[in-house]
Order: C-alpha cells, then sequence, then structure tokens
C-alpha cells in the first residue's frame, strides 16, 4: 500500500541545510499497523508529512496503493486525501460544531451528502453516541481524540495517520486510545501509522521502524 | 450544496456581530444610493408630469433685434397671435400674464419682502376683519393667501415705503386683474407710488388633449413664428424650464449618488478586510477541511458565499429601507413616487459583484491553506 524508495528530504534555510530523511525506503502492505518512533529531529514528522500527501518536496519515489501523487492537481490530491484518516495530536475539533456536526462535515467533504447511519455508527464505535450534541469545549481529552479518530475513520480510510495520538493524553487514557487503535486495526481493513516519540505507544503496533538521523536503524515486525 | 449552504450560514455565525456590522455598512451605502435615485427620479417625473397639459410661450430675441419691433410685440395687446392660438381647436384657453402695478412690502418682521399687486379701492369687499369705511389711517387689506396665512393676519403691521400699513382686513377679491394681493384706500395714492410692474409677452396654452401636448406645441410655435422678423422668435419657456429643472435635478442627483457610492465602496473594502480576518482566525479550521478532503476550489467557493450572503441580504435590506424612507419623505411633500426597477436591478449588480469582488482575495487566501499546518 505505501511504497518508500530513496527519498530524500532536505529543509533549506538561508543559512543552514538539514537533511531531514536519507535516501529512506519503506514498504507497507495493506492493512498493517504500524508504529514510527524516533527522538525530535529524527526524520518521523517528515516521513508522515510525506506518506500523508501533505509534502511533496523530496527526491525519490513515494507511491500510495501503486500510485505517485506528486505534481497531481488539487482536485486528484483532495480525492486521495478522502482515503487517508489523520488524527493529530491536540485533537483539531471545530469547537463551534457540536461532536455530531464534526462528523457530518467529514461525511459532506468525503461523500457528498450526510450519511447520518455512519456518522452515528463511527460515534457508537469510538462509545461516544451520548456525547453527540456535545461541544469539544465539553469534552475530556481522551474523548475529544476519540471524536477525532472517530472522525478519521470515517467512510473506511484506506489509511490512518495518528501523529502523537496520545502525546496530549494522560496513561490510562492514553492507553484506551491505544486500545481502540487495536480494535480499528482488527475490525478494519486499514493500514495503520502511529508516528511517536514513545517507545510504549510504539509497541503496541504490529510492526515498529524506528529512525535516527533520517535513517531506519530498527524495523520490527511482531 | 445544501450543507454547503449550511456551512456557510455557519461561517457566517462565527462572529454574529462583526457579520452583521459588515452588513450594515453594507446596508447603508445601498440604502443611501437608492434613497437619492428613487427622490431624484419621482421629484424628475413630477416636474415632468406637472405640465402634461400645458406650456408656457414667450418671445426670444437676438441682440441685434429691432428693439421698436420687440416693444410692439410686447406691449400690444398680441391679441392677435393671442387669439389665433386661442381659436385653435386643440387648444382648451389661453392665460396671458398682464402687466400691472405692485408695491415692495415689508413682512411684519421685517425679514422678508416682495413685489405685491396692489390696487387702490375703498370698496373691495372683505371676508375677516373689516372694510376701509371702517378704519382711517394707514390701512391695508390683503388678499387670504392659504400659503402665507401666518404672515398675513389681521392686526400685522407691514412697511410700505419705510411707513407702516396695519392690515385690517383679508379679502378673496383678487382684482380685475385677477392677480392683486393688495388693497389700499384711495387716499393713500396721494403718498404712495406704485411701480410699473414689467410687461410680459408670454403666455400659457393649456391643450385638449394632454396626449398630443407634444404636437400641439409643434403647431403652436410654428404657427407664432410664422412671418415673425428673422431675429425673433416664440419659445416654450416651459420646456426649457423643465428641461432645466429636469438637469439640475440629474446633476444633483448624480452628485449625491457619488457621495452614497463612496459609503458602498468603503462597505466593499470592509468586507475584504472582515473576510481576510475571518480567514486568518479560521486557518486551522479550513486544515481540517483540506485534511479531509476539499478541494481549494469548495474552500474559495465558500468564503466567496459568505461574502454575497452577507451583501445581498444587506443590500436587499438596504433597497427597502432606502424606498420606505424615499416614500415617507414624498409622501410628506405630496410628490408620487417614481420608482425605477431597472436602475434598483442594476444598482443590486453591480453591489453582488463589489461583494464577489472584495470577497475574492480572502477566498483565495483561505483557499491556499495547508492541512500541514495542523501538524506539530
Amino acid at each position: 500500500m505505501i511504497s518508500l524508495n530513496g527519498v530524500d528530504k532536505t529543509y533549506r534555510g538561508r543559512n543552514f541545510e538539514v537533511a531531514a530523511l536519507r535516501s529512506l525506503s519503506l514498504a507497507v502492505p495493506q492493512g498493517q499497523y504500524l508504529s514510527v518512533v524516533g527522538k525530535s529531529g529524527s526524520g518521523k514528522s517528515s516521513l508522515m508529512k510525506i506518506i500523508g500527501l501533505l509534502d511533496f518536496d523530496y527526491e525519490g519515489v513515494y507511491e500510495l496503493s501503486g500510485r505517485s501523487l506528486r505534481g497531481v492537481g488539487d482536485q486528484a490530491l483532495s480525492q486521495a486525501r478522502r482515503r487517508i484518516g489523520y488524527v493529530f495530536q491536540d485533537f483539531q475539533l471545530v469547537s463551534r460544531f457540536t461532536v455530531r456536526r464534526n462528523l457530518e462535515i467529514a461525511s459532506v467533504i468525503r461523500h457528498g451528502s450526510v450519511d447520518a447511519a455512519q456518522v452515528a455508527q463511527g460515534l457508537e464505535d469510538v462509545g461516544l453516541a451520548d456525547k453527540a450534541l456535545s461541544y469539544p469545549d465539553e469534552l475530556s481529552g481522551g474523548q475529544k481524540q476519540r471524536v477525532a479518530i472517530a472522525r478519521a475513520m470515517l467512510g473506511g480510510p484506506d489509511l490512518l495517520i495518528a501523529d502523537e495520538p496520545t502525546g496530549a493524553l494522560d496513561g490510562a487514557t492514553a492507553s484506551a486510545i491505544l486500545d481502540l487503535l487495536a480494535d480499528i486495526h482488527q475490525r478494519h481493513d486499514c493500514s495503520i501509522l502511529v508516528v511517536t516519540h514513545d517507545d510504549e505507544v510504539a509497541a503496541a503496533a504490529e510492526r515498529t521502524v524506528e529512525l535516527v538521523a533520517g535513517e531506519v536503524v530498527r524495523d520490527v515486525l511482531r | 450544496m445544501t450543507y454547503f449552504a449550511k456551512l456557510c450560514i455557519e461561517g457566517l455565525r462565527y462572529n454574529k456581530v462583526r457579520s452583521f456590522l459588515t452588513g450594515l455598512g453594507v446596508l447603508v451605502g445601498v440604502g443611501s444610493v437608492v434613497l437619492i435615485l428613487a427622490l431624484t427620479t419621482s421629484l424628475s417625473a413630477h416636474l415632468g408630469n406637472q405640465s402634461t397639459d400645458r406650456f408656457t410661450v414667450g418671445l426670444s430675441s437676438s441682440a441685434e433685434a429691432n428693439a421698436d419691433v420687440v416693444a410692439a410685440l410686447a406691449t400690444a395687446p398680441m391679441s392677435a397671435r393671442v387669439e389665433a392660438v386661442r381659436l385653435r381647436p386643440d387648444v382648451s384657453a389661453v392665460e396671458v400674464e398682464t402687466p400691472g402695478r405692485t408695491l415692495s412690502v415689508t413682512s411684519p418682521d421685517g425679514s422678508t419682502m416682495a413685489d405685491l399687486r396692489c390696487a387702490f379701492d375703498d370698496n373691495v369687499e372683505v371676508v375677516e376683519g373689516r372694510p376701509f369705511s371702517e378704519a382711517t389711517g394707514n390701512v391695508a387689506i390683503m388678499y387670504a393667501n392659504p400659503e402665507f396665512r401666518e404672515s398675513t393676519q389681521v392686526g400685522s403691521v407691514i412697511g410700505i415705503d419705510g411707513a407702516a400699513f396695519t392690515v385690517i382686513g383679508l379679502t378673496q377679491n383678487l382684482g380685475p386683474d385677477g392677480s392683486t394681493r393688495l388693497f389700499l384706500p384711495q387716499r393713500a395714492a396721494e403718498h404712495v407710488q406704485l411701480t410699473e410692474a414689467q410687461a410680459s409677452s408670454s403666455f400659457t396654452v393649456i391643450v385638449r388633449q394632454p396626449e398630443d401636448l407634444a404636437e400641439t406645441r409643434a403647431d403652436v410655435l410654428a404657427q407664432l413664428n410664422d412671418g415673425i422678423d428673422a431675429s425673433l422668435k416664440f419659445v416654450d419657456f416651459s420646456a426649457e424650464e423643465g428641461a432645466m429643472l429636469e438637469e439640475m435635478f440629474q446633476t444633483l442627483g448624480l452628485f449625491l449618488g457619488l457621495i452614497a457610492s463612496i459609503s458602498l465602496a468603503v462597505a466593499a473594502l470592509n468586507i475584504v478586510n472582515v473576510m481576510y480576518i475571518s480567514t486568518l482566525e479560521r486557518a486551522d479550521e479550513i486544515a481540517i477541511y483540506r485534511s479531509l478532503g476539499m478541494t481549494r476550489n469548495h474552500v474559495r467557493g465558500l468564503f466567496l458565499m459568505e461574502s454575497l450572503v452577507v451583501v445581498t441580504t444587506f443590500a436587499l435590506v438596504g433597497c427597502v429601507v432606502g424606498y420606505l424612507i424615499a416614500a415617507v419623505i414624498l409622501t410628506l411633500v405630496k410628490v408620487p413616487l417614481a420608482f425605477g426597477w431597472t436602475t434598483i436591478g442594476l444598482l443590486l449588480l453591480v453591489v453582488l459583484l463589489v461583494g464577489a469582488g472584495g470577497g475574492l482575495y480572502p477566498a483565495n487566501k483561505a483557499a491556499g491553506i495547508d492541512p500541514v499546518r495542523l501538524l506539530h
């Protein structure tokens, strides 16, 4: 599903040049739960941006489901993004909309109209059906992240990318989120990519890739 | 599309006060322009309708015209020419302004002066107050003109040639010439000098069929100018006056409309500013939409729609408000409202273009927001 071949990513400034990724090659089959771990500056965020179609300034080849999306128009890019679910460290819910409305927007963008049944099922799957009319500010951190996961999973994406999904959560809540991701991995045929600096979070995945200075130094399949 | 519209409304509700104030600027701008257009159009139309059944003809002469000829035409009864016009089958009546005698009269408080046609008549009948036979000294009787009721009451003191005259009565009598406004007792003729009014060579023609006004006017002028000295010409004064007034109102309307348009332009700039601020404030929200797969065009369309909704809604309200205010004002001055729907339609089109244009820059900015900003 994900195929990176000799990818180089360099950040250039007026007086500096930093190689974030160095000839990185990585293949992720469909349905795999992969964690990418590394310290700050290891290149994991750069890798996530490239995989998540958020950055196209790199050298090498990246193919998603056998297709390179570099240079495509916004229409094709947006269409590809509808098949990717993003979960962010600070949840990124629209605070002036209810929980249900946050999911409805995702449904409209992805399918052209609101699929009320799908929205209801999505909230049910993350255990927040009773919070449909609540606003994000009325939820705990764990609940917000659940809503974010429900939104990302709406419509059954091919790839779920989670950027430090437990970074803003306490231990117990973080475990609950990891359990939810594991449950999603069991029930859905989507690939999951979790980017984290936390080894314990990384260990929850079935495969862990460790980056140091932009290179893969460890690749463990459990 | 429905949900898209819902998102648009939600966007406007993001900051209700700001959206309202932005729209209020559009309302004031559009309302001002509509008000001015309605007033000037209605006044101009009213003037045009005033003389649908009549026109005023007068003599125009060049500088080289023979003064004797002018004088002969001006002072002679003009009966032959006037009578010929009066006898036309398409003419109902001819009103001739006759020369008379006037006095310079000062109002009771001394603030205004007027030249009034005057006559010496001991026997003028009064409808209020007392006749000259029951008074002595400097006394006067005035025509009970409803328009000047406040300033011409029994007991008022007016000034004539520096002397004070007391109004002892009011009359409905307009004298033999039909235009006398002031009567003095015969004894006053010894010390009050009347001024000879300028002879007039103009007269008003009233047509039988108002729909034939233009044709009749052309025929009458041709008839009057037939055989006249080459340096002289009978012209339609009312048309010139009407055209002059119409031009004056149009120029005034244009000028005031220009000023009102400035407020509209300011409102447009405000839309650009406010929508741009909204884009900056909602950058994360837009990035979320983009991460979910919303295209740039959809984002652009969303923000453009927000701008157009505000502009259209408040522009329509502004039209109604401007129209209502114009209706009230025109009702007070007893002028019928002449409503130019075409002009209003064009104005709304301009406003929509302004709204779209004003919202385009912030919409493009919004469309350029990248979801990568959501990542740490």
